[in-house]
């Protein structure tokens, strides 16, 4: 304890100089805009960097696992090419776009995640240089995996599904009864369905999706299946427990949905909002 | 620190202050250069005063500026800076039979020379540490190393010059 004292006494000056430092550096990012954000990117860079590299090193241990993955991916994909195609000739032949919503994917690898805090934060290896924006839905192979928040010039940090903050807009897949998905905080695995009236016919077991009706995620994105099923006394809605269909504690991969005619949607629903 | 010291800091720092930011603040050399001259403050402290003292009073100095220039901290920290250099510097350009007198540094003592050097040789620093903060990025380095090099010669000369200001109001008295 002496010792710690006659150190700090010794560097009295350098240990001072530190912590204003500190205190200044925190009027700065306090007063000026442009000076939080610069502080903000480099320590992204900084930290995107470091995971970047550690990421890295790790990856030649996963190469064959991950090649298996992208060929089933590839295989899905081709499949729905072909129906995007089909769907794009028949639009050409009616000049209607009715039946078509216009998404393209941006593939992106997970080189930060965490799934056992209540507020949970992803970081990706893509950024503003490869058209990611705040507020775009992220999907893998298997399900959902969250929304993006703020990009800096090569790497995006993002909601994690496992986030308070976030909502999913969801339906029941054998029908078209829709709600909201939002995870409770506790399991990992598990996220929450509610706003599902209870006159509808559930089972154990039925697929949960995207509804579609947000514009961050496209329809038919599986989210996960039907887990458990309560239904409280004097409640009018079911509260119905998800098992997720994508392992947040296990992804890779991720796609970034870059809807096109996102901006088309949302000018129209907020001029709902405001009548 | 006496009395008469106390007094003479107060003085200087207020001096310092409504020079700064009544005249030298409106010079815009090329719209971009304007002189500082309350490094002096921090300058011209006795030699022997503590460590932290300096700091602390490059804090204080470079609040009180920054505030009527709309940037705060950014004065503060580069203040914090050159309190937290100025005895190294002063080490490394210590006269021959180190300093005679452990007060105010004095051109009758030291010799101008000393003080071109030691004056360049600070708020280098001190200007390197102050447009690094301001602009806060790399790019366009070379514009910021232009600034820092012209501010410096300019801050210098008003410093000089302030300096026979002050040490000859100080002989006058005598």
């Amino acid at each position: 304890m002496n010792k710690i004292l006659l150190l700090l006494i010794r560097y009295n000056g350098f240990i001072l100089f530190v912590l204003l430092e500190f205190l200044c550096a925190y009027i700065i990012s306090i007063n000026s805009n442009y000076h939080l954000v610069s502080l903000l990117n480099s320590s992204n860079f900084i930290s995107g960097s470091l995971y970047n590299i550690s990421n890295n090193t790790g990856d030649y241990f996963k190469l064959s696992k991950i090649n298996d993955s992208l060929a089933v991916e590839n295989a899905r994909l081709m499949t729905q090419a072909k129906n995007v195609y089909f769907k794009n000739e028949f639009i050409l032949k009616t000049q209607t776009n009715n039946y078509q919503q216009v998404y393209t994917f941006i593939e992106s690898k997970v080189i930060n995640n965490s799934t056992t805090k209540f507020n949970n934060y992803i970081t990706l290896n893509k950024g503003n240089s490869d058209h990611i924006k705040p507020n775009m839905g992220i999907i893998s192979s298997k399900g959902i995996i969250g929304i993006t928040k703020s990009c800096s010039d090569k790497f995006t940090s993002a909601y994690s599904l496992l986030h308070q903050d976030i909502k999913i807009s969801a339906k029941l897949k054998n029908s078209n009864y829709f709600g909201t998905i939002s995870w409770q905080g506790h399991d990992p695995n598990v996220v929450s369905l509610s706003e599902i009236p209870k006159h509808v016919i559930l089972n154990i077991g039925d697929i949960v999706e995207t509804s579609g009706y947000s514009a961050l995620f496209p329809k038919g994105i599986k989210i996960g299946v039907i887990k458990d099923i309560k239904l409280l006394q004097g409640e009018s809605y079911y509260d119905i427990d998800v098992a997720l269909a994508e392992d947040l504690n296990n992804i890779d991969y991720v796609y970034i949905v870059n809807y096109l005619m996102k901006d088309e949607q949302i000018n129209l629903e907020r001029a709902n909002d405001d009548q | 620190m006496t009395t008469n010291n106390n007094i003479r800091n107060l003085f200087l720092f207020v001096l310092l202050v409504l020079i700064q930011i009544l005249f030298l603040d409106n010079i815009n050399i090329h719209g971009t250069l304007n002189p500082f001259i309350y490094p002096l403050f921090i300058l011209l402290l006795p030699i022997n005063t503590v460590h932290w003292q300096s700091i602390v009073a490059g804090f204080l100095i470079g609040f009180v500026v920054g505030v009527f220039d709309s940037s705060p901290g950014i004065h503060a920290a580069s203040g914090v800076f050159l309190g937290f250099i100025r005895p190294f510097v002063l080490n490394l350009i210590k006269p021959k039979g180190g300093y005679k007198d452990d007060s105010i540094p004095k051109i009758k003592e030291l010799g101008l020379l000393w003080f071109i050097v030691y004056f360049s040789l600070t708020l280098l620093l001190h200007h390197t540490f102050l447009f690094f903060t301001e602009i806060a990025s790399v790019n366009n380095i070379s514009y910021t190393f232009a600034k820092i090099i012209l501010s410096t010669i300019f801050s210098l000369l008003c410093s000089i010059l302030a300096l026979y200001l002050f040490s000859s109001n100080s002989t006058k008295n005598k």
